[in-house]
């Protein structure tokens, strides 16, 4: 695995900032590997199958809800095309993993492992701060554990995960080459609730 | 606004979608030289006002054509349906 860099460079300064509080906590995440799995047309049950087999687990039905399990995050893009993460160092990599799996007559699999930037935000503004970027409804009861969305924010395209078992934590995707522009404007708009940057998360 | 219900995202705004025209223009083979047929599916439209079939990409989420029923005089949309499963002959 070759070291993976942040792509917020000196845009992502750990500490207190904006005003006095800590209205929401923004972490960078750079311990999470990534691959697209991608089905052909006549193909998606076989796909599903051999990766739900594979991961040991049942895949999202639809793209509004994630599937976890363990460390094992599953997303379902787009009808039979999977997002799949976990941290590093749990064995080879996703793709070493599953490409073998994966056959080129049933799907394609493509590490995007360095094509994501990973960032996460907690805290009781963490919903506030989202609303002022993204277009969706973010309240629990329409946006609920594991729910995610595919959303552009700013005409930049985002993925949308509220995380499980805590009240208000998030964590976005975005395309790397996206992520500093990105960054700054959730940097920006969480310093009007006071912001707590932490160290990168390895 | 219109809200747009993408079957496999969910409802969304829509600046999320890309408008890509008429659903129900049928393109002559690509094999077919007649100028007139070409004409008529490339050019010509008919602006109705009230009921229409229109495709729309949800672009900003899950990249899949989609079919739109929608009144173009009140925009109320009618149904939403893959582009995809209507061509492989699904509802
Ligand atoms: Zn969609």
């Amino acid at each position: 695995m070759s070291e993976i860099r942040s792509a917020l460079g000196a845009a992502y300064a750990p500490g207190h900032h904006g005003v006095a509080g800590t209205g929401v906590t923004l972490r960078e995440r750079l311990d999470l590997d990534l691959v697209q799995v991608a089905a052909f047309a006549q193909t998606r049950e076989p796909l599903t199958a051999a990766l739900s087999h594979e991961l040991g687990m049942l895949l999202p039905a639809d793209g509004r809800t994630a599937s976890l399990q363990g460390d094992v995050t599953v997303y379902q893009i787009a009808p039979g095309r999977y997002l799949i993460s976990r941290p590093w160092g749990v064995g080879a990599t996703l793709f070493d993993e599953l490409t073998p799996v994966i056959g080129p007559d049933v799907g394609a699999v493509t590490d995007l492992s360095h094509a994501r930037s990973f960032i996460e935000l907690r805290g009781e503004a963490a919903r506030e701060v989202l609303a002022r970027g993204f277009a969706l409804d973010l309240d629990p009861l329409v946006f609920g554990e594991n729910a995610f969305a595919q959303t552009p924010v700013h005409h930049i395209s985002t993925l949308l995960h509220r995380l499980p078992g805590e009240p208000s934590a998030f964590r976005i995707l975005v395309l790397r080459t996206f992520a500093r522009s990105f960054w700054e404007w959730l940097f920006e708009t969480s310093e009007a609730f006071g912001c707590e940057v932490l160290e990168a998360q390895r | 606004m219109l809200r747009i219900t993408c079957p496999h995202c969910g409802e969304r705004d829509h600046a999320e979608f890309a408008y890509g025209g008429d659903a129900t223009i049928k393109y002559p083979s690509l094999d077919n030289a007649d100028q007139e047929a070409w004409f008529q599916a490339v050019f010509i439209r008919k602006n109705p006002r009230g009921k229409h079939s229109e495709l729309w990409q949800h672009v900003g989420g899950c990249r899949e054509w989609l079919v739109v029923e929608r009144d173009t005089l009140t925009h109320e949309i009618f149904s939403v349906t893959s582009a995809r499963v209507l061509a492989e002959g699904g509802q």
